[in-house]
């Protein structure tokens, strides 16, 4: 599963998700793209249950990209345990994502294998997405 | 290439409340610069510009941009850049720039790689593509919708570069690096190998990340 090598610190704030993702949110390296409508923070399982049902039903043809990294680590505290005595332990790790950023991107495959691969993927993920395709200089289409 | 007129109005009023207001009646806030004059904001309508684009194959267009209540007239000019809304693909803001017939202009131009290439079809390869625009300088007259590629010769480990098609188009100046790959035909992932990678994954699964306390430590308290 995908997590960062090293950290400089091991706990973080949790943070705010306001706005639009207005990096990340063109096709930038294959024809088709999973597009997020809805900001989340999608785990590192999420991402790699995504990539598995994408590559199963593309049959391993085609290319795939993940355009996100789980680089946020995720702090729980352990269970029957009374408020205080610092932040919990790190459990997992999160991709912060905000609406419109480009999760998977795909190509070498037929569209509607592509549509059926994202829409699988769509379904392992906790927030509302759209298929999208390559259009003229990188302009992304519903 | 075909000419293609666009209407528009002189925008008073600029920022982003003046834009929202322009947007919120269908139109769209743009801009014309170019020929070392005073840029102009200005209007368009959302519509007439969406049939334009929808109709076109790349977003660099030649339009002629006509400005009402203007002494500038019908003015030449090239969509140097279009912004969208980042999830729902609508034209925020469009800048256009003033050229002329006689002076060679910077723009890109999209490659169409055309035909199945067979390394794909004869040995399941991947055709990989490379660069999808590339950057040319050329009179408005010469600029190209596209630059097709063949590709349906071409077999595994085979790459197709800028400096194989410069020689079609002479009257083209190519401004990128000429062994940009454009095409590349890849070899299909073997099965084994994905096995492996997969066998990988499930064992880092269970390890945690090293923790850098030395760094921690350091770090004063606040």
């Amino acid at each position: 599963m995908l997590m960062p090598k090293k950290t400089k610190y091991r706990k973080q704030q949790r943070g705010r998700m306001r706005g639009l993702a207005y990096r990340g949110s063109k096709i930038s390296f294959g024809e088709f793209g999973l597009q997020a409508e809805a900001p989340a923070w999608i785990t590192n399982r999420q991402i790699e249950a995504a990539r598995v049902a994408i590559m199963r039903h593309i049959n391993r043809q085609g290319k795939l990209w993940i355009r996100i990294f789980p680089d946020k680590p995720v702090t729980v505290k352990p269970a029957e345990t009374r408020m205080g005595k610092g932040k919990g332990a790190p459990e997992y790790w999160v991709a912060v994502v905000k609406p419109g950023r480009i999760l998977f991107e795909l190509e070498g495959v037929e569209t509607d294998i592509a549509r059926r691969a994202m829409q699988l993927a769509a379904a392992k993920l906790p927030i509302k997405t759209k298929f999208v395709r390559r259009v003229a200089s990188g302009k992304v289409a519903g | 290439m075909k000419q293609i007129f666009l209407n528009s109005r002189i925008r008073e009023g600029s920022g982003k409340k003046a834009a929202h207001k322009t947007r919120e009646t269908g139109d769209i806030p743009s801009v014309l610069y170019g020929h070392k004059e005073d840029p102009i904001s200005l209007t368009i309508s959302g519509h007439d510009l969406w049939q334009i684009l929808h109709q076109a194959t790349s977003e660099h267009l030649i339009l002629h941009l006509k400005i009402e209540d203007s002494a500038e007239g019908e003015l030449l000019t090239l969509v140097r850049d279009v912004q969208h809304h980042p999830v729902s693909g609508d034209i925020l803001h469009v800048d256009f720039q003033r050229i002329s017939m006689n002076e060679k202009v910077k723009v890109g131009v999209p490659i169409e790689l055309n035909g199945i290439a067979r390394g794909v079809k004869e040995f399941g390869g991947i055709l990989d593509h490379g660069v999808r625009e590339v950057n040319i300088k050329c009179t408005p007259k010469e600029i190209p919708e596209n630059l097709p590629i063949d590709v349906s010769e071409m077999l595994i480990g085979n790459s197709i570069h800028l400096s194989d098609i410069m020689m079609h188009y002479p009257q083209l100046e190519f401004l990128d690096d000429p062994i940009v790959t454009l095409a590349h035909v890849s070899p299909p992932k073997k099965l084994e190998l994905m096995e492996e990678e997969e066998a990988a994954t499930e064992e880092v699964e269970g390890e945690e990340v090293p923790e850098e306390e030395g760094a921690e430590k350091q770090k004063p308290e606040e």
